[in-house]
């Protein structure tokens, strides 16, 4: 039977008003809050650059000059300041991401005049070192699943230390005049060790920027004096040797401001529904 | 220090308060309709609450430590004093020392990132600390210091929070030193006046919280107690002189141009004002 266009004209607004209940029971859907946290990275690998202080017997320059009789007579090696760079990379050992084995490559230069000499300046010597250095050591994560992280970590290093120094002979064993003279400072090998103390912050879950304050001493082990007082180019005189130019018992030992980038690999992230 | 310099510094100071400033970030709160996750259970029971706490009103902050000298107040010499190095204005004669630390720490906005510190310290530096006696002699410093700085807690409502701090100080150095002249069997008795110099202070380090009133903290302090006001002046007593640390050209005994600048590592207690829990449901 053919229906009436006015029968369906009268159920025009109830088909309506069912497709907007509809409608708005859909929109009612309850949306829920998640609480995101993320997962701790399964490795990270981290590109740094360093800024660095002298102290204790590295450290030789009063005044802001050096003192070339004592780099001649072995108290101090008569540096001030340096720059380098090192990689570190740091694996897991436990689950919760906390003990980080470290494996570490750096390098760092140590100057008596990083940001060039005053002209005011009397004493025409100076001394700079290099040091290749290997480390390995244990970090204690604080924050592991943050993405502020902090640690403290300690490692032990073995260094190649090299250099060169210039002595200004006035006032040096009776002499008044303007001499100089050069000497080399010959591979040296050595250990030591390290402690740090830092902070990583995550950009996202790949990359993140690090700063960290690390103290390093670089011959805590196999310190040692050798060669004559005729030598021009000898290995470091780092231990007491009585009557042996530059030899005396110092410790190559500097703080060192990094900052750098962190690379983050196997960060996931996991959500809690919050009642 | 010149312009240029003072601007590098205050763009580095500041630099390093934003890092990581606002929040730990462990988690976010989102919202959404995701699927629940599937998995077998291990039989595990799963914690169903998660514990912050607000950040503190005010934290009074207590610490000591040891101090190890740079630049000229790492005095270098067989690892005792050196009375003529001293007595020439290379250095302050001294390496290692003690010190103590009281700050009060508030808030400046609500989250508490961002607190106001205000610092009392005393630290002393003695030429025969960790060292064998010198025959030349022996030297010691005290420096008390006021300072009023900002800090940044990265994580104020954590019980693990870690900050890092500036502060302008207003020093004040006095001393005393011995020195011995074997050959003449003499020693001369100098004291060092009260000597008044600004400088600064830049700490970081943790706090962790053993409850919402107590907590522990340690860190690593550089601090530089006569950057500004450094003079060597002339006294009518030659053994009763004030610091004299800036150079000048005619000699004169213990003048020179001279930091008293040195690190801390330091360990102490925290006390907190005004925590209370915020506990998240699963």
């Amino acid at each position: 039977m053919k229906k009436q266009p006015v029968f369906i004209i009268m159920k025009l607004p109830i088909l309506l008003i069912i497709i907007l209940f509809a409608e708005i029971s859909y929109s009612q859907t309850v949306t829920h809050r998640y609480m995101i946290v993320r997962t701790l990275p399964l490795y990270t690998l981290q590109v740094n650059l360093n800024y660095n202080q002298s102290v204790l017997e590295l450290a030789g320059t009063y005044n802001d000059d050096v003192h070339s009789v004592q780099i001649y007579e072995g108290t101090t090696f008569g540096t001030d300041k340096g720059f380098g760079g090192n990689i570190v990379s740091k694996i897991n050992l436990d689950r919760r991401g906390q003990i980080r084995f470290t494996q570490t490559v750096a390098f760092n230069r140590i100057l008596s005049y990083t940001f060039g000499k005053k002209a005011t300046l009397a004493d025409q010597g100076h001394a700079n070192y290099n040091a290749f250095t290997g480390a390995l050591g244990l970090e204690y994560n604080f924050t592991p699943s943050h993405r502020f992280k902090i640690y403290i970590g300690a490692d032990i290093n073995a260094s190649i230390i090299n250099g060169e120094t210039r002595i200004w002979f006035y006032g040096i064993e009776g002499q008044l005049g303007d001499s100089t003279a050069d000497y080399n400072i010959k591979n040296t090998f050595r250990m030591g060790f390290g402690v740090d103390f830092g902070s990583e912050f995550l950009l996202n879950s790949d990359i993140g920027i690090h700063v960290a304050v690390k103290f390093l001493d670089l011959n805590v082990f196999l310190r040692k004096s050798e060669g004559t007082n005729d030598d021009a180019e000898f290995k470091l005189r780092d231990a007491d040797s009585p009557g042996l130019r530059f030899a005396g018992n110092k410790s190559f030992a500097f703080y060192s401001i990094i900052a750098g980038a962190s690379f983050y690999f196997g960060i996931g992230e996991k959500r809690y529904k919050l009642k | 220090m010149n312009k240029k310099s003072t601007a590098l510094a205050f763009l580095i100071a500041v630099l390093i308060l934003l890092y990581g400033c606002g929040g730990s970030g462990q988690y976010k709160i989102e919202k959404g309709n995701y699927s629940d996750t599937t998995y077998k259970s291990t039989g595990a029971v799963l914690k169903g609450t998660y514990k912050v706490r607000t950040a503190p009103d005010f934290t009074l902050q207590f610490s000591g430590g040891l101090n190890l000298g740079m630049a000229e107040l790492s005095s270098n010499y067989q690892n005792i004093f050196d009375a003529q190095q001293f007595v020439n204005g290379e250095n302050f004669g001294v390496k290692t020392g003690f010190g103590f630390m009281l700050t009060g720490k508030v808030p400046l906005h609500a989250a508490g990132n961002i607190r106001l510190n205000i610092t009392t310290t005393y630290n002393r530096f003695q030429s025969d600390m960790f060292t064998k006696t010198s025959p030349f002699g022996r030297v010691s410093y005290n420096v008390f210091a006021f300072g009023l700085g900002i800090e940044n807690s990265f994580s104020p409502s954590f019980k693990l929070k870690p900050f890092i701090a500036v502060e302008i100080q207003g020093n004040f150095i006095s001393g005393k030193a011995d020195i011995i002249d074997e050959a003449a069997n003499s020693t001369r008795n100098v004291k060092i006046k009260n000597s008044f110099r600004i400088g600064y202070m830049v700490y970081s380090g943790l706090e962790y919280m053993l409850s919402n009133r107590f907590g522990i903290n340690f860190g690593l302090k550089l601090t530089n107690a006569n950057q500004v006001l450094k003079q060597s002046s002339i006294d009518s007593d030659p053994n009763e002189v004030s610091i004299r640390d800036k150079k000048v050209d005619d000699p004169l005994d213990f003048a020179g141009f001279k930091n008293f600048t040195f690190t801390s590592f330091f360990i102490g207690f925290n006390i907190y004002f005004g925590v209370k829990d915020v506990l998240f449901k699963f």
